[in-house]
């Protein structure tokens, strides 16, 4: 099932001294169960793609069609320093006012699944960097959604927890069964966690390549980082992105 | 320099720091009043012009002992915080109406840069004219000199909230007063209470030059008193109030943003 499509989707800018031309005739699609990354320069359009998906903008042309259940995690964690885990936590159950027994039940569950009820008391500043990214992917989790958007969420953290990090994520998708689309300017990230990467080009922005990761299922992000397919994806992608 | 080897070497260190801090604040503070005392006696100033902490002192024993010092300190706090409370509420309630409005606030803007830019103590007298000459004009006096900053200073800290939380805000279809309820209001709270500080000596300016216009109590009309007939000694312990009053609600604020951090484990 396509959980988001775009056809033949285009972004202009427009100020006061001139428009910019930010995406040109972008068509993707976006299916069940598989992990997509966004790859590009800096500045070539990926967070507006994000932003028309979560319709927080509206596409110059095109047609974007969506059938999933959304959820967005940033490359800040975005908790709240006011608000314990536990509060930062259900803040999407707190927005839809629903304090029904399943849904708390359902928190709870991911909560322990993933090692933070323990902390549920705790302020975010007294946690690590890793694991306040945790509690941010769980609190867009608890709203159950089928798609995950995820804006360079790894880029604000140091190498070490980096790979930390994207084992977390990479395990925490897989096992709920969601789908994710990530978007990034880091290679090895891309190989490492996702089952096709979409290259695109500078500004005007274009899908210059489609390229399909087929590790075995069972390797992590940072077992596929050794293996040696790694390295011929990495050469793949250079060479689409010129480098 | 020590070197630290244990966290208990480290608190102590910070303890001993703390000690010799708060010893040097208070001995510079009698060092003052000791030495405004030797020069008025031994005549090197003149101590018609600038009384003596002696004399102040004394001034208010007689003051505390008719129980006539309490009138004045009543009513003044209680125009003060008034006036403090008046005007906290209505700017907060305008900086969100215009927060909520960025048309409304854009139109807006130069009137409150003006206002902001105008010498308040120039309206005062019409103030007092609308208003009264009691309680209700002072207060006033008091409003006109705080509300026009909290607005700008709040207005300013709501539109510098993280744009990151607002946008995860709305990725999860919250609306605009959930984002104000949750985000925008809990955001500041420390901003709040740093701009409540500053009104706290505004609202006393406020109520001073209110008093000093029109009043028959409160330590403005002392120290407007004392001034008239030349009697500097009750000057002197007005002021002395008046400094002591103001370091007193500061220290409540100071306290409360303390017990704050200390509940949200910041720093």
């Amino acid at each position: 099932m396509e959980l988001i499509s775009f056809k033949n989707v285009s972004k202009t800018f427009y100020n006061l001294v001139q428009e910019t031309k930010v995406l040109d005739d972008i068509s993707f699609a976006i299916h069940d169960d598989e992990i997509v990354c966004l790859l590009g320069p800096s500045g070539c359009g990926k967070s507006t793609i994000l932003n028309l998906i979560n319709e927080l903008i509206e596409p110059t042309k095109g047609n974007i069609t969506r059938n999933a259940k959304l959820g967005y995690m940033f490359q800040k964690d975005c908790l709240m320093n006011w608000r314990n885990i536990y509060k930062n936590v259900t803040i999407g159950l707190e927005i839809k006012k629903d304090k029904s027994k399943e849904s708390l039940e359902y928190v709870e569950n991911l909560m322990k699944k993933y090692q933070i009820y323990e902390f549920k008391s705790f302020y975010p500043s007294e946690l690590s960097g890793g694991l306040r990214q945790r509690v941010s992917l769980i609190r867009t989790l608890v709203l159950q959604p089928d798609l995950l958007l995820l804006d360079e969420p790894f880029s604000k953290l140091d190498f070490q927890t980096r790979l930390m990090v994207q084992n977390d994520v990479y395990n925490i998708i897989k096992n709920e069964k969601k789908s994710a689309l990530m978007v990034t300017h880091d290679i090895d990230e891309a190989i490492a966690l996702s089952s096709r990467i979409l290259v695109l080009s500078s500004r005007p922005t274009r899908i210059k390549e489609e390229i399909k990761i087929q590790f075995d299922s069972k390797l992590s992000p940072s077992e596929r980082r050794k293996d040696p397919l790694f390295s011929y994806y990495y050469n793949q992608i250079c060479k689409a992105l010129e480098i | 320099m020590k070197k630290i080897n244990s966290v208990k070497e480290y608190k102590k260190q910070i303890k001993k720091e703390k000690i010799k801090i708060h010893t040097i604040q208070i001995s510079l503070g009698i060092l003052f009043l000791l030495a405004w005392e030797i020069l008025t006696r031994a005549n090197i100033v003149n101590s018609f012009l600038l009384s003596s902490p002696l004399k102040v002192f004394s001034l208010f024993v007689t003051y505390l002992n008719s129980g006539e010092i309490f009138s004045h300190i009543y009513i003044s706090t209680l125009e003060t915080l008034l006036g403090l409370i008046i005007s906290l509420f209505g700017g907060i309630l305008i900086a969100t109406l215009l927060y909520l409005s960025p048309s409304a606030s854009r139109v807006l803007d130069p009137y409150l840069v003006l206002l902001n830019a105008l010498p308040k103590s120039a309206i005062a007298p019409i103030l007092i004219i609308w208003l009264g000459t009691g309680l209700k004009g002072i207060v006033g006096v008091s409003v006109s000199f705080v509300m026009i900053i909290t607005i700008i200073n709040v207005l300013n800290y709501f539109n510098h909230v993280d744009s990151d939380l607002i946008t995860m805000m709305k990725s999860m279809k919250a609306s605009k007063l959930q984002i104000l309820m949750k985000v925008v209001f809990p955001s500041n709270i420390m901003n709040i209470l740093s701009t409540i500080k500053v009104c706290i000596g505004l609202s006393w300016v406020g109520v001073i030059v209110g008093e000093y216009l029109s009043s028959k109590r409160g330590l403005g009309y002392l120290v407007m008193y004392g001034g008239q007939v030349f009697k500097l000694d009750l000057v002197m312990m007005g002021i002395f109030i008046l400094a002591i009053l103001a370091l007193i609600m500061y220290s409540v604020i100071a306290l409360i943003e303390k017990i704050l951090k200390k509940k949200y484990k910041l720093n």
